[in-house]
């Protein structure tokens, strides 16, 4: 057991000196020191991009630096790959999570460093020492299980567990709690004390400010690839860290102006969705109003994706009913339309994945310009495309909505993606839908392209759009959302009004503690 | 200033296009440097089998032959263009167009029609063979998931059994000779031959001293291939429909995203593929022998396969790999008689062509996608 | 007279070079490696076998000269998806090509016959009749079970073809495994080469079975003992069409027709069950490590 106080008399467990990684064109890391001491949750925050997970995979042996120096206890050491690093009593848990599906838990935790007896592997002495780390930290999980079919929370507790199993002394942690409801970080953070008072080192990467001022011991900022400050975390406020990472005083909060909600523009009434026998959406309903944003929070898997689908016309619900007010007609049911219909009705969909759905990477810009909206008009004559019109539309989003590219005839993926997904923004924003499916609009985009896209949304909320704000990020729907609604195993169990949300009690509902 | 950035980055946008467009061309080098290494080591000297290849092939005749037996090679390569553009691996176009050309054979011996209609029917009748057999394997693929390779597969090995069945039985044309090798269809009604086109090509040709000769097939499928060549190329890249099954081929996510029918696309893209499988064999039923018969040259197929993977499914792309490939039968039969590498080393090098071709691509796409990245930094 | 006990070996006879092939692409397969070059592996193997037991005069030899040639085809599979990362079907299907006109090449440089080579009296022995190595597949067939869920190699095996990225991580040599995998489907598309008909090598002898085998692997859900059983369905069906006079509800249908019954078998098969089945979940996902 160390004690915190004398921890920095002590030997670091892990000193990383001047270590500098290019990328093509980029310089991720730009020089950076750092070290962790025994006994010690090191915060490293910063934004998007900033460098942080390439900093620890290069630690963790996944990329080689171009430049500098890792000494592990003292001694300087070559980590050439994962297999070193846990050798030297490293581990890290990725942001996704690194779980070998079809694979039981056992079989998780000891993957790469199976106890081999007479050429089988000896899944009782594993069992023993598994059951034996679950009980000192108190983590339990059933080790035969098939690790896909655990929540979330548990998952990551078996990634926790595969650090531990392999003697772990330094233990990273990537965003881990991203995923998590604000009590299963709770319960996150006290492993992570545990962790702490037996002695190892924990770095924790992080962008979410009073997490990292509740756990860390101390606190390095670092802003494109370099280390702007290091700090003990008395000496750190919310305020602080946020103008350090991002460079000059920025506003957390967007400011988002009073509209007068009009009418429901779409409405999902007690929508049921049986896949595989299993009920992904179960009597789900909700309005969204002209000048609206109406947020769904929840954690992830809880019907979110199949939610998006029935909404945006991909998949038709079991039962139940979406209705639609348009130009046209009002209180029209678009239940069996698919997506080319409620886009021809005036919905309009800014997708969850920008690369896997909402472009055609290896297309022209120009291409994508029409994606979702090749049907109009100005883009074909009696099935002969119109390229030129293409051009045009792709030209006035990139000017609209400053979008950074050589021209419209690179392929899409040659964009970064905050230019990406600011492109698909302006696409299904400049057709002007009545309603907005929003989903995961800022996912892995850096703040100044974060703030663009919030300024569209409100803009859209301006004039008379109702939109519908899917996300991941807390925060976003807090800062966005005029009402909010948490979905719970596929329903909504709880909407709350912009006054009276608060990030704890929509936690409870988030994780079905509470329910209406 | 920025006309003058803007042309740096056009001229870098061709240099990209030029990298990631050259691999076609480097693994044919690739495949030919193999070849000569081969015959080298069965003791042929390369420049003796070189110099077969090329009297063999570069002469008038030889010419003559390349071009015309190019005509169901570019087919069956626009065949499975338009699959791989559509995201489906269509490797039944060797069944389709076996079927294919069997329905073919069987209009144009049983009905009586005048002739423009008969030749019309015959053609459509080859498309609509070829589609039958690439109907099972779509549905099979749209509403059960079974992938099409695996289906495909089936109904190229049923579909030999069939037409030999066939042809044994109800579409029998030499009685009382059963299994033989000269089994076939009865000939074809004069109504339903193909034209030569002879006249019409050599007095275009003629201007430049060149003549094909008659025992070169120079026939209406020659008109067939020009049709479907141009027709795949406007469907492909200038009509919408082109663009959706494109849009499935590289996406389908995105596709469902955009509002496309993906099972109608597919199904569509597929009833395509299949339709210009069917005519592969007609050149060969309708104009060479005027019968159907089992024994119809095989393995069009794949080499169709090739071609379109080294024409990148470009249909444009598909004329010229398809002359490359008959330019290599031709070559492998000019080894064949005046050295001792045989026939069958071209067979095995299209082999390696193909995998060679692939794999620079890889490289090379690879190696673009670096660079590009590069200047994404750069801009940013 | 039908002899059910006579019926009975040949099935098993006739299912045992599928059963290998479908064995092949479950190693291949469970590793994440979609093998459609198990085809031109096994008809590569057929040469080998020729070749490699009339030379020597010894079917051993034959049958590691028949494991030599598929692997041979295997490692550039292997080499081409694995390394080069390019399309596995693709690959799969150039190599099938590529077989198809390497070994009458080979047969050409060997015997001087381009379509068959002449008849090999070294043949493996014989028990009950049948070729005694068609004796093994089941047992291989649980060997395998055995080595995918008790072993280090099988665990780090069926995770590189469920995520490999996770395996990456964890310091498994992602590549390597993927290549073993690719390996052992040669290794078992010569078994099956060597047990198909080791009496002569003849153009394009393997007729498909290749396909049949991928097709009982997938109707085994990617299981080795399911997969060895589903060949045998598609091995008896074979047997049956020629036993064909003597079943009399077969002997009216035409003997050229019969043939198509294994594969309309398999096309209603995969059909009916596929829905049912699960690929492991990053099979044909081309895996790229690091930096990118």
């Amino acid at each position: 057991m160390v004690n915190s106080d004398t921890a920095n008399e002590k030997i670091p467990l892990i000193e990383l000196k001047g270590i500098t990684k290019l990328f093509p064109g980029v310089v991720a890391n730009d020089d950076v020191t750092l070290s962790l001491f025994p006994g010690e949750i090191h915060a490293l925050v910063g934004e998007n991009g900033a460098g942080k997970t390439t900093l620890m995979k290069i630690l963790y042996g996944e990329y080689k630096p171009d430049k500098g120096e890792i000494l592990v206890k003292g001694k300087p050491v070559r980590i050439t790959g994962p297999a070193e690093a846990v050798a030297l009593g490293i581990g890290m848990v990725h942001q996704h999570f690194m779980l070998v599906p079809g694979l039981s838990v056992l079989e998780n935790i000891v993957l790469g460093s199976e106890p081999v007896s007479g050429g089988t592997v000896d899944a009782k002495s594993a069992r023993e020492k598994i059951e034996k780390i679950m009980q000192e930290n108190a983590m339990p999980v059933e080790l035969d299980v098939d690790v896909d079919s655990l929540p979330v929370g548990l998952q990551q507790r078996v990634e926790i567990l595969k650090l531990l199993y392999r003697g772990a002394e330094t233990l990273i942690l990537d965003e881990p709690t991203a995923v998590l409801t604000p009590q299963e970080t709770e319960e996150l953070f006290k492993t992570l004390e545990t962790l702490k008072a037996q002695g190892r080192g924990i770095i924790f990467i992080s962008h979410k400010l009073d997490e990292v001022v509740a756990i860390a011991d101390r606190i390095t900022v670092i802003r494109r690839g370099k280390v702007i400050g290091e700090m003990p975390v008395q000496e750190a406020n919310r305020q602080k860290i946020a103008e350090m990472m991002v460079g000059k005083p920025v506003l957390l909060q967007v400011p988002v102006p009073e509209v007068e909600v009009g009418e429901d523009l779409l409405v999902l009434k007690d929508v049921t969705l049986v896949e595989g026998g299993v009920k992904k959406l179960d009597g789900l309903s909700f309005h969204v109003r002209a000048g609206e944003i109406y947020g769904i929070a929840g954690v992830e898997g809880n019907g979110q994706e199949e939610l998006l689908q029935v909404v945006s016309g991909e998949i038709f619900p079991s039962s139940g009913d979406v209705l639609l007010c348009s130009v046209q007609v009002c209180g029209q049911r678009i239940t069996k339309i698919g997506p080319l219909g409620r886009r021809k009705i005036g919905i309009g969909h800014i997708p969850a994945d920008r690369q896997k759905q909402g472009l055609f990477v290896n297309m022209p810009l120009y291409v994508n310009a029409a994606v979702g909206w090749q049907w109009k008009d100005e883009f074909q004559h009696h099935g002969i495309i119109d390229y030129k019109a293409m051009r045009e539309k792709a030209a006035s989003i990139i000017q609209q909505f400053d979008v950074r590219t050589p021209s419209v005839d690179v392929p899409a993926n040659a964009l970064s993606g905050g230019n990406q997904q600011k492109f698909i923004v302006g696409r299904e924003i400049s057709f002007d839908p009545s309603v907005l499916i929003a989903a995961y609009p800022t996912r892995g985009v850096d703040v100044g392209a974060t703030e663009f896209i919030y300024r569209q949304i409100i803009d859209e909320k301006v004039r008379g759009k109702a939109i519908l704000l899917v996300s991941a990020d807390l925060e976003e729907i807090l800062a966005l959302s005029d009402r909010i609604g948490v979905i719970y195993r596929g329903k909504i169990i709880k909407e709350f009004s912009r006054e009276e949300a608060t990030p704890e009690q929509i936690g409870l509902y988030m994780l079905g503690v509470k329910e209406e | 200033m920025i006309d003058e950035k803007k042309q740096k980055v056009n001229s870098r946008e061709r240099w990209y296009r030029l990298l990631e467009g050259i691999s076609p061309v480097l693994g044919f080098l690739f495949a030919m440097v193999v070849m000569m290494i081969v015959v080298w080591f069965i003791g042929e000297s390369p420049s003796n089998a070189l110099g077969a290849i090329i009297s063999f092939s570069f002469s008038q005749a030889g010419i003559a032959y390349i071009i015309s037996q190019s005509v169901p090679i570019i087919i069956s390569g626009a065949a499975n263009a338009v699959a791989f553009q559509g995201g489906l691996f269509n490797i039944g176009v060797e069944g389709q167009y076996l079927f294919g050309a069997l329905c073919a054979g069987v209009a144009g011996a049983y009905l009586n029609l005048p002739t423009p209609i008969h030749i019309l029917v015959v053609v459509l009748a080859g498309m609509a063979g070829g589609m039958l057999w690439a109907l099972i394997p779509i549905l099979l693929k749209v509403y059960k998931g079974v992938h099409e390779v695996i289906g495909t597969i089936m109904m190229n090995q049923i579909a030999s059994a069939v037409v030999l069945y066939l042809v044994n039985g109800p579409f029998n044309g030499v009685r009382g000779q059963a299994l033989s090798y000269n089994l076939r269809t009865p000939y074809l009604k004069p109504t339903a031959v193909f034209p030569s086109l002879h006249k019409i090509v050599n007095s275009i040709t003629g201007i430049f001293g060149f003549k094909f000769p008659n025992y070169v097939a120079v026939d209406f499928s020659w008109v067939i291939a020009i049709v479907v060549v141009i027709g795949l190329w406007f469907l492909i890249f200038k009509s919408s429909l082109g663009l959706r099954i494109r849009w499935v081929g590289q996406n389908p996510s995105a596709s469902v995203y955009a509002g496309v029918d993906i099972k109608k696309t597919l199904f569509t893209t597929m009833m395509i593929s299949g339709a210009i499988a069917g005519l592969v064999g007609l050149q060969e039923v309708a104009y060479i022998s005027k019968f159907f018969t089992p024994n119809i040259t095989k393995g069009l197929g794949f080499t169709g396969l090739a071609v379109a993977l080294l024409a990148r499914n470009n249909p444009i792309g598909v004329v010229f790999a398809g002359l490359l490939f008959s330019f290599l039968t031709r070559a492998g039969y000019g080894l064949q008689m005046y050295t001792k590498v045989p026939n069958s080393l071209i067979n095995a090098i299209s082999g390696i062509m193909i995998l060679s071709v692939v794999v620079f691509d890889q490289i090379l796409r690879r190696y673009v996608r670096t660079l590009r990245r590069k200047e994404v930094g750069q801009n940013v | 007279m039908f002899n059910i006990w006579y019926f009975l070996l040949r099935g098993l006879q006739i299912s045992a070079p599928i059963a290998y092939g479908a064995l092949g692409g479950v190693y291949s397969e469970t590793g994440g490696v979609v093998n459609i070059a198990i085809e031109g592996m096994m008809l590569s193997g057929t040469f080998f076998y020729v070749w490699g037991a009339k030379t020597t005069g010894n079917w051993f030899i034959g049958l590691l000269a028949a494991i030599l040639g598929s692997v041979l085809l295997a490692l550039i599979h292997g080499v081409v998806t694995i390394t080069f990362k390019v399309d596995h079907v693709v690959s799969g299907t150039a190599i099938n090509i590529l077989a198809a006109g390497l070994t009458r090449f080979l047969c050409m440089q060997a015997f001087g016959m381009e379509t068959q080579s002449p008849v090999n009296p070294y043949v493996p022995p014989t028990v009950f009749g049948i070729n005694v190595l068609a004796f093994f597949f089941i047992p291989l067939a649980l060997f395998t079970i055995w080595l995918f869920k008790r072993t280090r190699f099988g665990l780090r095996l069926r995770s590189c073809g469920q995520n490999p990225w996770a395996a990456d991580s964890l310091g498994v040599n992602v590549y390597m495994y993927k290549y073993i995998g690719v390996i052992l489907s040669g290794v078992f598309a010569g078994l099956a080469a060597a047990t198909l008909y080791p009496n002569q090598w003849i153009d394009a002898m393997t007729a498909g079975r290749g396909y049949i085998a991928l097709a009982a692997m997938i109707f085994g859900n990617y299981n080795a003992l399911n997969a060895a059983l589903a060949s045998m369905l598609f091995g008896y069906a074979e047997t049956l069409t020629y036993f064909q006079e003597q079943i009399p509800l077969l002997s009216n249908i035409s003997p050229i027709l019969i043939k198509t019954f294994p594969y309309v078998l398999a096309l209603i098969v995969l059909a009916g069950f596929i829905g049912k089945t699960k690929a492991p979940k990053a099979d044909g996902v081309v895996f790229e490590k690091g930096e990118d």
